[in-house]
């Protein structure tokens, strides 16, 4: 039977966080955490980096810049009409529009970064979710490999990590949207 | 050893995502007859909508000179209402504000429902609305483009932008909360919420970049709510119109937008806590907080009144104080008094701390508020509409809103009211991720000054 990995469930994000320190003083490295907020500082104990998502937003405020003033003065220059003595390029409301759409390529490219690099949507369940993930448990996820460490080993350093609930997950073919208990 | 504080937020997470989910249970027949009063109200709307379609804008009763009153007033009325919701989700979220998250969710679905109910009015008041479309660049047989130094040309930028990112940023907030009503859903409304979850399960890849999406969107929404209102006013700034050319009017709007945005949470949430039993939640303290909050944009509106007629006294230009003065103690009149009462005088009794705390108190201030804050477009609108440059083209019968107008509104506060009740019933009306981060961090600080206030004494015993 093929495994998923090994899915260690802790009661506060803080056990959560010694956790993490204690299966990387390990020499794991390969874990996932699943958490039902956003606790920055188990977070920054996974992965410090930042997000990449910031880089693809200001790519989309650019471009909404770039695309709105294109489009203000290549209209404006094909029908060149004279409004209250204004000139043909007329900066001031053609800014308003820049920020505009600034904003609002910038917004969509947040967004569509964030589903890229999530790889979201994705509807299926994991082997490792369950319902009480997203309400009031943490837990740890670490793979198991044929080529790695195996699944036992890992167990026992999750349990003295301090995990409530230590379970290996076999690998199963879920459908979308299906209910898990 | 784990830390007793924290032990106890564990256990209060998941009476957390109870005690809000349970407000999404079956609706008793209140509810019921909520949805059957504002669908009424729509319905109403429509039907005075179809008339005006069928028969023409005379039936409005727009003519020269008065022809912009009540639909561009409410236009104007209904985007600032939505203001406010950015105001309390991006700008308190990007200000850490202890108080906002109880209020956050709510704002934001006025927001984007007062943003669609606004939308409306522009194409009601164009008459031929099913010429709506001319007014976005597309390549057309006419050869023409549309003109973008024009004001009304910006507030279709600025208006659709502020709507599509509203909407996102309520969406995206909704993503992990979905996810707790996904896992208690079956049958269709499991596939529905488990579609705009997006398959969240609350792994720490998806909360990195969902706690910078998040923020990013907050930045970008931040300036939408001075920037959008700007150009909203610039509708009339940009004329030659006594009342309207006023280069305060930016500030001016924007400050009157938060302030009417903030009554109408106040409307909204003061019966919503009792109806939902979410007292433990939106608590006393909480709406003090939106209180001062509002005392603060009421003084911040009356000294702007100020601004104006001192200026327009100063300027010494025959046209806008006759406009002022007409305001004052003409036709207006009345109109324009209450609105000072509503908007300057009613709210100073936040002031005081019992009635800050006093929910009645509250609700009523707050109407109040909403009623002077659309009296005040409306005299600026109309007011100085009916008395411009040249007395020849003043109004000799004044104004008088016809039934058209009064039904179409009227739809409109059905139209708002029956969307947010199915907000309501349909989502969860507090943000429980949130919710939850808050009472971790607020319990990392309790446990933060004990350990301060343990080495402090060890400090003394020692002689440090």
């Amino acid at each position: 039977m093929e495994f998923e990995g090994v899915v260690a469930y802790f009661p506060t994000s803080t056990a959560l966080r010694a956790a993490i320190r204690h299966v990387r003083g390990a020499g794991v490295w390969d874990i996932a955490a699943y958490l039902p907020l956003g606790d920055g500082q188990v977070l920054n104990a996974l992965d410090s980096r930042g997000s990449a998502v910031r880089w693809i937003t200001l790519a989309g405020g650019l471009t909404g810049i770039a695309t709105a003033l294109a489009m203000t003065i290549g209209m404006s220059w094909s029908f060149p009409i004279i409004v209250g003595g204004k000139p043909i390029t007329a900066w001031p409301p053609f800014i308003v529009i820049s920020f505009e759409l600034m904003v609002l390529f910038g917004g969509i490219a947040t967004v569509v970064g964030f589903l890229r690099l999530t790889r979201l949507p994705d509807l299926t369940p994991s082997g490792a979710y369950h319902p009480s993930l997203v309400v009031d448990r943490f837990a740890l996820l670490v793979p198991c490999r044929p080529d790695g460490v195996d699944c036992p080993t890992i167990e026992h350093v999750l349990r003295e990590a301090g995990a409530v609930e230590v379970r290996i997950v076999p690998r199963e073919n879920r459908s979308p949207l299906q209910e898990v208990s | 050893m784990t830390p007793r504080g924290e032990a106890i937020a564990s256990e209060e997470y998941r009476r957390v995502t109870d005690d809000v989910l349970s407000a999404m249970g079956p609706s008793g027949p209140g509810y019921r007859a909520g949805l059957t009063v504002t669908a009424a109200m729509i319905l109403l709307g429509a039907v005075a909508w179809g008339f005006q379609l069928i028969y023409g804008m005379g039936l409005a009763g727009y003519t020269h000179p008065i022809m912009w009153a009540v639909y561009i007033t409410s236009f104007v009325w209904w985007i600032g209402i939505a203001h406010s919701g950015t105001l309390i989700s991006a700008i308190l979220f990007l200000l850490r504000a202890p108080f906002r998250a109880a209020f956050s969710r709510s704002a934001e679905a006025m927001t984007v429902i007062a943003i669609t109910t606004a939308a409306g009015f522009p194409v009601i008041h164009l008459g031929r609305a099913w010429r709506a479309y001319w007014v976005f660049p597309y390549p057309n047989e006419r050869q023409i483009w549309i003109t973008f130094p024009s004001p009304l040309i910006l507030d279709i930028f600025a208006v659709s932008t502020y709507l599509i990112i509203s909407m996102l940023f309520f969406w995206f907030g909704l993503v992990p909360d979905l996810a707790a009503v996904r896992d208690r859903s079956a049958g269709w409304k499991r596939t529905i919420y488990g579609v705009l979850s997006l398959g969240w399960e609350g792994k720490d890849r998806q909360w990195k970049h969902y706690r910078m999406a998040y923020a990013l969107l907050a930045g970008l929404a931040t300036p939408l709510v001075v920037s959008v209102h700007s150009v909203v006013s610039w509708d009339f700034a940009l004329s030659i119109l006594p009342g309207w050319h006023n280069t305060l009017f930016a500030p001016y709007f924007v400050a009157g937008a938060i302030f009417s945005g903030l009554a109408m949470v106040l409307t909204l949430l003061v019966p919503m806590r009792s109806l939902l039993r979410l007292e433990q939640y939106l608590t006393i303290s909480r709406f003090e907080q939106l209180a001062k909050l509002a005392l603060f944009m009421s003084l911040i509106v009356t000294y702007s009144y100020a601004v104006e007629y001192f200026t327009i006294w100063y300027q010494r230009d025959p046209t806008e104080q006759a406009n002022l003065l007409f305001k004052v103690r003409g036709d207006f009149a009345p109109l324009f008094w209450i609105m000072t009462v509503c908007n300057s005088i009613a709210p100073l009794a936040f002031f005081w701390r019992s009635i800050r705390r006093n929910l009645l108190a509250l609700f009523v201030i707050s109407i109040l508020i909403n009623i002077g804050m659309w009296l005040e477009r409306f005299v600026i609108i109309a007011g100085s509409l009916a008395r411009d440059h040249v007395p020849y083209s003043w109004a000799p019968d004044g104004y008088h809103i016809s039934l058209v107008e009064a039904g179409i509104f009227i739809g409109s506060l059905g139209w708002f009211l029956f969307w947010f009740l199915l907000f309501a019933k349909r989502l969860p009306v507090l943000p429980i991720s949130e919710l939850k981060h808050d009472m971790l961090k607020e319990h990392r600080e309790v446990q933060a000054m004990r350990i301060g206030e343990v080495g402090a004494a060890r400090g003394g015993e020692r002689g440090v």
